[in-house]
């Protein structure tokens, strides 16, 4: 008869600074995706763009990666992540990047003949689908790197301070900007399903009868 | 259905504050998270209305 055996690691846990790292990147993350959402708000109503539907797809992308490492990050909170809570995390993020890249790859392709303008205005020269390709094949790389170093980086325990106050000013920012793009989605869509393939308007102020 | 999205996008952050520490509420962030996903894929599908080739030869 066998019996049942439960195996412990043989290595030390990480501790100190660097055990903290996956935490610390974690933060890091959601907030830059967070902050690519924000840039693609401040062209739709800097320049007065009206962002096209895949446009809005990426962007959903973005911030499903973010609360993927908001996971991470929320866990923190309690003092206590787990491997567990780290690849669940991670998993969602990296899944959200992978079909983001394809979305963004899509809507680069489709403007990649010699002659065709693009979408919108370029930002440093290049368009915003195209700097979300680059940004979402990047995250996958990065993702990569914090997990091939997680017997380092990838911490049990995080301290109270700062860094849960850290943490729920990041969550607080994921969802504050979430709220923005709910409102400015709603004004462009209206009372329909779908986004045309080429807004021209902010719907909604039609549909009341305001504008 | 991009309006949808969002507000599902906000409620599954909201979720995720008020986790609690057990299996039910890592099950709702993550099956929220999931169907999300989803229907961002089938939103994605809906507006893509040619072929991926495009008519390239690659």
């Amino acid at each position: 008869m066998t019996t049942a055996q439960t195996v412990s690691p043989a290595e030390p846990r990480p501790a100190g600074l660097p055990a903290q790292a996956q935490f610390w990147f974690a933060c890091f993350f959601a907030v830059g995706w967070t902050a690519v959402v924000c840039g693609g708000l401040s062209v739709q109503f800097g320049a007065w763009d009206y962002p096209c539907p895949l446009c809005m797809v990426q962007r959903m992308f973005m911030l499903l990666a973010a609360i993927g490492a908001g996971y991470v990050v929320r866990q923190g909170m309690r003092g206590t992540i787990t491997g567990r809570d780290y690849m669940t995390g991670w998993g969602m993020a990296l899944v959200a990047c992978v079909a983001g890249g394809f979305a963004s790859w899509r809507q680069t392709m489709l403007h990649i003949l010699p002659g065709d303008k693009g979408y919108g205005s370029p930002v440093l020269g290049l368009h915003l689908y195209v700097w979300a390709w680059v940004l979402f094949m990047a995250s996958v790389l990065a993702i990569g790197i914090v997990m091939a170093f997680a017997h380092l980086t990838a911490g049990p325990t995080v301290p109270a301070s700062p860094h849960r106050t850290a943490a729920m000013l990041v969550l607080a920012f994921v969802a504050l900007v979430i709220a923005v793009n709910l409102v400015a989605v709603f004004c462009l869509e209206g009372f329909h399903w779908f986004l045309p393939d080429d807004p021209r308007r902010y719907q909604l102020f039609y549909d009341l009868g305001i504008l | 259905m991009d309006t949808l999205i969002f507000a599902g996008l906000l409620a599954l952050v909201i979720a995720l504050l008020r986790q609690d520490s057990g299996r039910k509420g890592r099950m709702i962030v993550l099956g929220s998270w999931w169907v999300l996903l989803i229907v961002t894929l089938f939103l994605l599908a809906h507006h893509v209305t040619s072929s991926l080739k495009l008519g390239l030869s690659y």
